[in-house]
């Protein structure tokens, strides 16, 4: 995004309302290094990723979203990997997702009861996947930005790796038809 | 100017065929010198044991740095975060290709070169390809039938160890076999399948690859970690570095190629049948809502490249003679993938080796009668 594009936008949505200078800054100074030691997010962002992450990959009998450092892993991929784009993109979706959210309910998304949650989400989602079976190289909304996020955050993270996939560094062995009864009974140890 | 040091062998470059070269060449008394442009690989720069989680983007490289470094080398599907630095720098090593063509050149240098991070699937050829350019009327006739090169494949299998399941097939000949691997449960309804609706004619085997399912040659056997192309520490898959190579390196300039490779009618046509056939196969296991597609890449992506100095019977057609022998210098032979007459659909990592090995033991037999 250019810096003209960007104050276009400043002068005719509130879009930006609640960004910090951080965030500003990052759409102002396109593919600049940022450092994680800043935190990205303000506390009400950062609660309400938090709020999304425990939905999407709740603690069950294996370890939910948040525990496995999800939420961190979001800030960081968010401030620092993606593009500018994808950065905007993120920044944007999760200001509507706060504000959506306090205009159904009354309050935020971390505060909102699971129920008036999940419907929320399934909205959000709903509208993304025909965004983008309209369009299928439109690029990602908000919603899927957000869940394959958590998504790839849980899936490489250890716990995610070890508990949930029961995955083995060396297992020294190759079987290639094993009935999953056995491997469930043993924890894929065998 | 230091010491003058005098060789009866210059092997150039390490990889597959340089360091088959090494091995055989010094396995029969000659005083030999490896050339090679890149480094020493180390243990430590095996990264097998690092994980998702131990990376900062747990596995997601840094765009803006890829996109300067690696534009090409990152669109070949071994190029990680784990394994970036066993690629080339695209930016410190520039190509061109003619006008209005595209060439993805995948390369490694470093001692071992691409057999660090190769796909290690080994297949031989078999009279179907060293006789196709005569029979399609392609390029030229190869000097050379399975029958010349055979005891050259076990020569080199037997050494670098192949697991894969016997077959006898005419097609594409049995190896000298380590125990196979075993195909997973829908695998084998898919083998079964596809067997009795071919009535036999066409069949589903487990790949055929140059990593030990048992100790092999003072290697261990395969802990099954699942990414080879990140190094190995127990070398339990085949590379010139753990296994053909003896330590001696040295470093040379390469000046900056132009190059012209297009598909011509005939690939395109073979992408398009192999996309049906693929799709009626799927059809045939039973498989269902099977979409077909066809991935139109670059010539390179796949790397395997071949030619360019093609072996024939004939110096009128060809650069080298049917031992890999150059037909204007009688003392240079070249036996990687540029003595190639034409391609086939196996990877060719396994030809080239025992090519290799059969023209070392050809030049070796003429230096020792005085002809060479």
């Amino acid at each position: 995004m250019d810096r003209r594009h960007l104050l276009k936008l400043l002068g005719t949505a509130t879009a930006f309302a609640g960004w910090t200078p951080l965030q500003l800054e990052a759409l102002l100074k396109p593919g600049g290094t940022r450092s994680i030691d800043v935190a990205f997010f303000t506390d009400a962002q950062r609660e309400a990723v938090t709020a999304f992450c425990d939905l999407i990959i709740p603690t069950t009998d294996t370890p939910g979203a948040v525990e496995t450092g999800v939420v961190e892993y979001i800030e960081l991929m968010v401030s620092e990997w993606f593009d500018d784009g994808e950065r905007e993109r993120f920044m944007r979706g999760l200001t509507h997702f706060e504000e959506h959210t306090q205009s159904m309910t009354g309050t935020s998304f971390a505060l909102a009861p699971e129920v008036r949650q999940v419907a929320i989400l399934k909205g959000l989602e709903a509208e993304a996947n025909s965004l983008r079976d309209a369009d299928p190289d439109a690029e990602e909304e908000f919603f899927h930005q957000a869940r394959g996020l958590v998504l790839h955050g849980y899936y490489t993270s250890e716990v995610g790796m070890k508990d949930e996939q029961m995955f083995i560094e060396r297992p020294m062995f190759y079987e290639g038809d094993v009935p999953l009864i056995e491997l469930i009974r043993t924890g894929g140890d065998r | 100017m230091g010491k003058r040091e005098e060789y009866d062998a210059i092997v150039v470059g390490s990889g597959m065929s340089g360091g088959w070269a090494a091995k055989e060449i010094t396995e029969r008394g000659l005083r030999t010198i490896v050339l090679e442009a890149g480094g020493l690989v180390t243990p430590d720069d095996y990264v097998m044991d690092v994980y998702p989680w131990d990376l900062k983007y747990r596995g997601r490289r840094e765009r803006a740095v890829q996109s300067l470094q690696r534009p090409i080398q990152s669109t070949c599907y071994a190029c990680d975060a784990w394994s970036e630095k066993f690629f080339v720098r695209d930016d410190e090593n520039p190509y061109t290709t003619a006008e209005g063509t595209d060439f993805s050149w995948i390369r490694g240098r470093q001692v071992g070169g691409r057999s660090i991070m190769w796909g290690r699937h080994v297949y031989r050829w078999s009279d179907l390809d060293f006789e196709a350019s005569l029979k399609d009327g392609h390029g030229v006739d190869w000097p050379i039938r399975y029958a010349d090169i055979e005891p050259w494949y076990d020569h080199v299998e037997r050494f670098i160890g192949v697991t894969g399941q016997a077959e006898g097939l005419a097609q594409l000949p049995d190896m000298q076999f380590l125990p196979p691997m075993t195909l997973n449960c829908q695998e084998q309804v898919a083998r079964d399948r596809l067997t009795q609706a071919y009535g036999g004619e066409r069949l589903i085997t487990i790949g055929r690859c140059a990593v030990l399912t048992q100790p092999h040659n003072g290697r261990a056997a395969c802990h099954y970690c699942g990414t080879c192309e990140r190094g190995c520490s127990t070398h339990s898959y085949f590379s010139s570095l753990a296994a053909t190579l003896p330590a001696v390196v040295d470093k040379w300039g390469i000046p900056a190629l132009r190059i012209h490779c297009e598909w011509s009618d005939n690939e395109r046509k073979m992408l398009q049948e192999m996309s049906v056939q693929a799709a009626e196969m799927l059809d045939a296991v039973g498989a269902r809502d099977v979409v077909s597609f066809v991935e139109d890449n670059p010539p390179g992506l796949t790397i395997h490249e071949m030619g360019t100095a093609r072996m024939a019977s004939d110096s009128e057609t060809s650069v080298l003679n049917g031992w890999n022998q150059a037909w204007d210098v009688p003392n240079l032979f070249m036996t990687d993938g540029a003595c190639m007459a034409s391609s086939a659909n196996q990877n060719p990592s396994i030809t080239y080796m025992a090519l290799t090995a059969r023209a070392v033991n050809h030049a070796v037999d003429l230096m020792d009668r005085g002809e060479l």
